[in-house]
């Protein structure tokens, strides 16, 4: 291969590693290897080598290859609760914040429900005296004694990190400051995070919480970066390595690492950076999209308005809620291995308990078991066929499978065939259900919007969802399975930073605006000069935004402003761009309300290289070669077979069909087409 | 394909009531998320204090959401609304009157917003949404006082009215509520949410009905119903036949010392439909304690802890009114459960916690264990109201105070917050003091407050709010458990009590020390004022020297528990920190009374003691006497039986003082001689 600038994005799930490769002339290439979760990082090393050796890459390219990461291995980290023995340090009287958390517990009609354990158990909280009110003065000094007591307590019972959230220090960081400075001068052996620079936004507890997810996974995180390095450098790759975020952009790890919450949920989020960018591709510029990424346990779904991802501060996980910008993305417990059962009253019901990857469902015939599941509906279906590998695993059987629905077929009187179709059915109603929950949240009116399907079972099942919530068009991106790691791969540089102001317009007055605003474009261009200085740029932008809210309004509106409205001081324009954007996002305004500026925000892009990606095979199309009986609602259909690598560029197909590729199956029902469009996606869309 | 479906997925069966009933999951949860995202009142946005449903023109709700909102509302009927409307299309319906709706409404301050869903010009259903009004007018900032005696107090009442006529909105409708409000335009934006959450509804059922038929839609809003309800009876039918009785008492009434008593008889039928008989359970009373439940067959508040105990129990029931079908109400007339104009109501769900109570104590009896035993029994919901600054000042919500939840035979009770209300989440510290002159000095556990047992109850909560502002009046209101506190179980013990002190800012220098602010629930506090509220612990259940020592030990070493209660109470040792296993089975050795039945705490028990028989005769009696003297003439029996002295009344004693306030009250000879028996 030629010297030309080349490009790497990898993504590190559970199970598989995928990796995508790409050079300046766009041929992408598609890698899977085992992961290798007792050594974060070492399964991208593995593959590295393997596209070294399999695509010959000359080494001065290889050299200066740009490269990604996104991974799950903060997220599990955090999960399974592996980490370093934390302490807190909070206000006085508020030893319990992670006790009580936000008070509500997750089922409020199930006696069984309890809130998540906290992160932080309350033995290893101390208190310390000190206030500061809500307009950032001081009320009561800050007791040095009590911080002194408090630091060499919790070392005593054995911690060696511990955060400190006072109340109020997103408005003035002075005292959390303090702390850090007492425990330091009496030489205390206690690592601290304090929660106004992880994230400096008000509500004790979310703002808690984000520190503490910080201080935990960062041990685990820095494991990884360090073991990535190394083993990059004996690979003789100068680049240093870039991580993707949670926000879909990317840092370098070298920054990422100082506050790797930043990366929680990079996996997902990159899957919806990827959508967006593949969207783009495929010419639905500007677009307004859902995308649905389904595997084996799950489903996610993201949110994509005019062409970009929908970030949000309110994402939550494992309970705990995120307040930093995140790519929102929810998970819906309907995947290919969620359980297929009768309730009491002879209602067939689909999960949320999954067979989970061991067993797995009935078909792959890995074990005795006939749970059934819904994997083995598809398969009696005729959505899949006997024989077929998903994502890599052992050829699928029916025999299996139609014993194991056997076992709901009997007590409800129905064939096998009723069932599986009742199944796919319940499933896709279950998602509908879902997915217009978490579309709701986010204030999107699905009918509206277009698609991204993705995943290993997202193509599969996209029309029969879409069909129920009202979307007419699909988009099935090239590689459907690595949509994560390019996403990663093609990301530019993005970072997130608030400035408290927390007054109301009225009390406001030009220069401190101005000051203000010079303040947060100070540290904005500080970040992005960090960033760039071992990586190159094709240019960066500012985008400044404020959260502002009506006197006595419960919640916030986050409404872009220009630099030069803040920094004149033009409050008409300021309250009328928030008039406008509360009417845009709610219908209506109230003109004659004062108006509150919670805070100030700053979303940095440094905008990176893009070469385009060009289809692999863009060969003229061969006919379907054969047909399958697909019975669905009641009804037998005789699809259309098709490979996916055989269809030339703008090939039409009619539904009913199927279309194959290596780690995906799409379904098109009747009343729908799909064609192939010269970005090499596959867009489905009803006719 | 649409019309194909349609042919294919019949209603009822096994597969197609479980896909309508996702679909319509679908609609409501969507409902909810409009109204979270537009509401405008930290009311709503924070503490999740509304509600949608989907309703059949017969008032049954027949899809509710599981995860948003507040949850003690699903099922109640409200076919006072929808089959009581002339509708038309367009038509949206508001109401706050309990005693228009037959007890669909039950306080002032819940608007109920109706819309009908028309497709091809005949009705499906209706769409409900409500929202808390954090003020309607009234007397008190935020409308309810505790010791309001007659719903005109509490603020502005709306029977069943259009607010929308075919779309239109008839602005004068909306100008007398505002009128009448504290809050006029903060009211009006959560109606904005909620109407546009109605459209919203009518626009997804339009659609199903396209995709699905009408017919077939309408159809499987029935057989959702049906099947909640099939899969309910499973439930209950696990309840042991026979019947179990349990008795819960509001300490007082506000206006006098006298607690007031409520209490159930629960047959399980054995069929898996069980009955509540209320008999027995006294008068209203001239507090706003006064559940307005319309005499109703079902009502989801006087069931709230058996309707949870169904959705526990059966994994992945579709929650809507098919629940309640299986729970039938028997309700004295003119009682605390089931009052009559004009009693006031607004902090009825106060009633509605301690009835929940009751129940989890009547089903102790029928399967110990299997449910919790009581929760501390309060919320406290706090408010800071600066109003009288005129357009400047508001009410603000700062914080619903509860206590710990009680423990079952299988896990400890919730800390910080009751089963009842377990929806409820609080105003996070750094948001109220920018919205409200107070600084808020605690929030946090009371140590020792559990009730201790084999598993424990949740802890109790104190809450401490400086007063910064002149100005500022505090609003209180839901108080009670100042002296009756949770009860334990099998051997488990009670929690602790409620209660609020207020520190002066001259009291702390001097040593006068803090004051007891009592019952009130307007109170005006002195700039720099401390005010504390705490609400108690949970009821423990089992004997707690059967819990294991390594949990008591965490508990010590969370600072929970006190070293001395963890020996006195839990028979635990901790040493130098850590528990002391030789040491611990030695204190367990100790021979001691060991109680397996229940703990109502002292003062309860107590008042049992002396007016055990008391209560029993006079609860048989006040229904031979007129409604409106009844509360009266039971305050005033007692008040005759305590001049006469100490107690405990004896039957000759109850029965002379029974005779002496019926005669005095022209009560019939032979009445009084079926009273005296």
């Amino acid at each position: 291969m030629t010297a030309q600038a080349c490009y790497l994005g990898t993504d590190v799930g559970g199970t598989f590693t995928d990796l995508v490769f790409y050079t300046a002339s766009g041929e992408l290439h598609c890698f899977k290897v085992p992961s290798t979760p007792a050594r974060p990082g070492a399964s991208i090393l593995e593959g590295i080598d393997e596209i070294k050796t399999a695509l010959g890459v000359d080494d001065a390219a290889w050299r200066e290859m740009v490269h990604t990461h996104s991974s799950t291995v903060a997220t599990n980290a955090l999960i399974e609760r592996k980490g370093a023995k934390i302490g807190m340090i909070v206000s006085s009287g508020f030893r319990d914040l992670f006790e009580l958390q936000r008070l509500a517990i997750p089922h409020p009609m199930r006696f069984d429900s309890r809130r998540p354990l906290p992160l932080i158990p309350r033995a290893l909280v101390r208190e310390v005296g000190g206030r500061i009110a809500a307009d950032g003065n001081e009320l009561d000094p800050l007791p040095e004694a009590d911080v002194i007591d408090a630091a060499q307590e919790l070392v005593a019972l054995g911690a060696e990190i511990a955060i400190v959230v006072l109340l109020h220090s997103y408005r003035n960081p002075a005292h959390e400051r303090a702390v850090r400075d007492i425990i330091e001068r009496h030489g205390v052996p206690l690592r601290l995070e304090l929660s106004s620079e992880v994230w400096a936004q008000a509500r004790e507890y979310e703002r808690g919480v984000l520190t503490a997810v910080n201080a935990s996974i960062r041990p685990i995180v820095e494991g990884y970066v360090e073991r990535l390095d190394r083993g990059l450098g004996e690979r003789a790759i100068r680049t240093p390595a870039r991580v993707a975020r949670s926000n879909g952009g990317a840092e370098l790890a070298a920054t990422m690492r100082q506050r790797p919450v930043v990366a929680l949920l990079s996996g997902p989020a990159a899957g919806v950076a990827g959508a967006a960018a593949a969207a783009a591709d495929a010419g639905w510029e500007m677009a307004d999209l859902m995308t649905l990424d389904v595997g084996g346990t799950s489903a996610d779904i993201g949110v994509i308005r005019g062409g970009r991802p929908v970030l949000s501060s309110e994402e939550h996980i494992a309970d705990f809620p995120l307040l930093i910008p995140t790519i929102a993305v929810s998970s819906i417990g309907a995947g290919g291995g969620s359980i297929l059962w009768l309730d009491p009253t002879g209602s067939l019901k689909v999960g949320p308990r999954s067979v989970g990857a061991d067993p797995g469902p009935a078909c792959y015939g890995t074990s005795g078991s006939r749970i059934p599941a819904l994997t083995d509906a598809f398969l009696v279906a005729g959505l899949l066929a006997p024989g077929q590998r998903l994502g890599g695993k052992l050829p699928l059987q029916m025999q299996p499978a139609r014993e194991a629905l056997e076992t709901l077929a009997g007590p409800l009187a129905m064939p096998v065939e009723t069932v599986a179709d009742g199944a796919i059915r319940v499933a896709n109603a279950l998602m509908a259900g879902e997915a217009s929950n978490v579309l709701a949240r986010r204030g999107v009116d699905a009918p509206r919007f277009r698609m991204v399907a993705f995943g290993g079972a997202g193509p599969l099942v996209a029309a029969l969802l879409a069909e129920e919530i009202g979307i007419d068009a699909i988009l099935i991106p090239p590689f459907p399975g690595g949509l994560s790691a390019l996403g990663a791969a093609r990301a530019d540089l993005e970072g997130d930073l608030v400035e408290p102001v927390y007054e109301r317009l009225g009390a406001l007055d030009q220069p401190g605006l101005a000051r203000v605003t010079a303040n947060l474009q100070a540290r904005a261009a500080a970040w992005i000069a960090e960033q760039t200085a071992a990586l190159t740029v094709t240019g960066t932008r500012v985008e400044l935004a404020a959260d502002m809210r009506y006197d006595g309004q419960g919640y916030d509106v986050t409404v872009p402003l220009d630099e030069t409205w803040l920094k004149s001081g033009d409050f008409a324009r300021l309250r009328a761009a928030f008039h406008a954007a509360h009417r845009a996002a709610y219908g209506h305004a109230n003109e004659t309300a004062e108006i509150w500026l919670k805070e100030l925000r700053a979303h940095i892009i440094g905008a990176t290289p893009k070469p385009r990606i060009i289809p692999l095979r863009s060969e003229a199309g061969t006919a379907s070669e054969a047909t399958r009986t697909v019975r669905l609602f009641g009804r037998e259909f005789s699809a259309g077979v098709h490979e996916r690598a055989a269809l030339g560029i703008d090939q039409r197909i009619a539904g009913p069909a199927i279309v194959n590729q290596m780690d995906t199956t799409t379904w098109i029902p009747e009343g729908w087409t799909a064609q192939v469009v010269p970005s090499g996606a596959l867009v489905l869309e009803r006719t | 394909m649409a019309n194909d479906i349609a042919a294919k997925t019949a209603a009822r069966d096994a597969i197609g009531v479980e896909i309508f009933a996702n679909l319509f999951k679908a609609v409501v949860d969507e409902m909810a998320w409009v109204v979270l995202r537009s509401s405008h009142t930290t009311f709503v946005k924070e503490t999740q204090d509304f509600g949608v449903a989907l309703v059949t023109p017969e008032g049954e709700m027949f899809a509710y959401p599981y995860g948003s909102g507040a949850t003690p509302l699903m099922g109640v009927a409200m076919d006072s609304v929808t089959q009581g409307i002339a509708w038309e299309e367009g038509d949206v319906v508001v109401t706050n009157d309990p005693y228009a709706t037959r007890g669909m409404v039950m306080h002032l301050n819940d608007i109920y917003v109706f819309r009908p869903v028309f497709v091809d010009g005949k009705l499906l259903c209706l769409a409900w949404t409500f929202i808390h009004c954090t003020d309607v007018g009234g007397y008190a900032p935020g409308s309810i006082d505790m010791q309001n005696s007659e719903v005109f107090q509490e603020g502005l009442r709306l029977r069943p009215v259009k607010l929308y006529r075919r779309g239109e909105l008839n602005e004068e409708v909306w100008n007398i509520f505002a009128d009448n409000c504290r809050i006029p335009s903060l009211n009006w934006g959560d109606m904005t949410a909620c109407v546009a959450a109605l459209a919203k509804a009518e626009t997804r059922l339009r659609r199903l009905a396209e995709r699905y038929g009408r017919d077939d839609v309408a159809q499987a809003m029935y057989a959702t119903l049906d099947r909640t309800e099939a899969l309910t009876r499973a439930v209950l039918a696990e309840i042991p036949q026979g019947s179990y009785t349990f008795t819960e008492y509001f300490e007082d009434d506000y206006i006098s010392d006298v607690p007031v008593r409520i209490v159930v008889k629960l047959t399980s039928r054995g069929d898996g439909t069980i009955e509540l008989d209320y008999t027995g359970s006294d008068p209203q009373v001239r507090a706003a304690l006064n559940l307005p439940t319309g005499g109703m067959n079902h009502h989801p508040f006087l069931a709230m802890s058996v309707v949870n105990y169904v959705v526990t129990k059966s994994e992945a029931i579709h929650i809507n009114a098919g629940i309640l079908r299986c729970i039938d109400l028997v309700l004295p007339e003119a009682s605390v459960v089931n009052a009559s104009f004009p009693a006031a109501c607004g902090m009825r769900f106060t009633t509605a916690m301690r009835a929940h109570d009751l129940l989890l104590g009547a089903l102790t009896r029928a399967m110990p264990g299997q449910v919790p035993v009581a929760g501390s029994g309060v919320l406290v919901v706090t408010y800071i109201s600066t109003s009288e600054l005129g357009g400047a000042g508001r009410v603000v919500v700062a914080n619903p105070v509860s206590g710990g939840s009680g423990a079952s035979g299988e896990r400890d009770g919730i800390s910080g917050t009751e089963m009842s209300v377990a929806f409820l989440r609080n105003v996070p510290v750094e948001v109220l003091e920018a919205e409200a002159p107070v600084v808020v000095r605690r929030f946090g556990l009371a140590p020792d407050s559990e009730g201790p047992g084999r598993f424990r109850g949740g802890f109790g909560v104190a809450y401490e709010l400086e007063i910064k502002h002149p100005s500022a009046v505090v609003v209180m209101r839901g108080k009670d458990r100042q002296r009756f506190c949770a009860w334990g179980a099998a051997g488990g013990g009670a929690g602790t009590t409620s209660g609020n002190i207020g520190t002066r800012p001259g009291a702390r220098l001097s040593s006068t020390g803090p004051h007891d602010i009592g019952k009130r629930t307007v109170y005006r506090a002195e700039l720099g004022e401390v005010i504390r509220l705490w609400g108690g612990g949970g009821g423990g259940f089992g004997d707690p020297f059967e819990r294991d020592p390594e949990l008591v030990a965490a508990d010590v070493a969370a600072g929970l528990v006190s070293p001395e209660r963890a020996r006195d109470v839990y028979g635990v040792a901790i040493t130098a920190g850590a528990l002391d296993t030789t040491a611990t089975a030695a204190l367990r050795r100790r021979p001691r009374n060991v109680g397996r039945d229940f703990d109502f705490g002292p003062a309860r028990s107590e008042w049992e003691r002396v007016h055990g028989l008391a209560a029993e005769r006079i609860a048989a009696w006040l229904p031979s006497l007129p409604v409106a003297v009844r509360r009266y003439a039971q305050a005033t029996v007692y008040r005759q039986l305590h001049e006469a002295g100490p107690g405990p009344y004896r039957a000759d004693a109850v029965a002379a003082a029974l005779a002496a306030v019926g005669a005095a009250l022209g009560q019939p000879e032979a009445a009084l001689q079926q009273a005296a028996q």
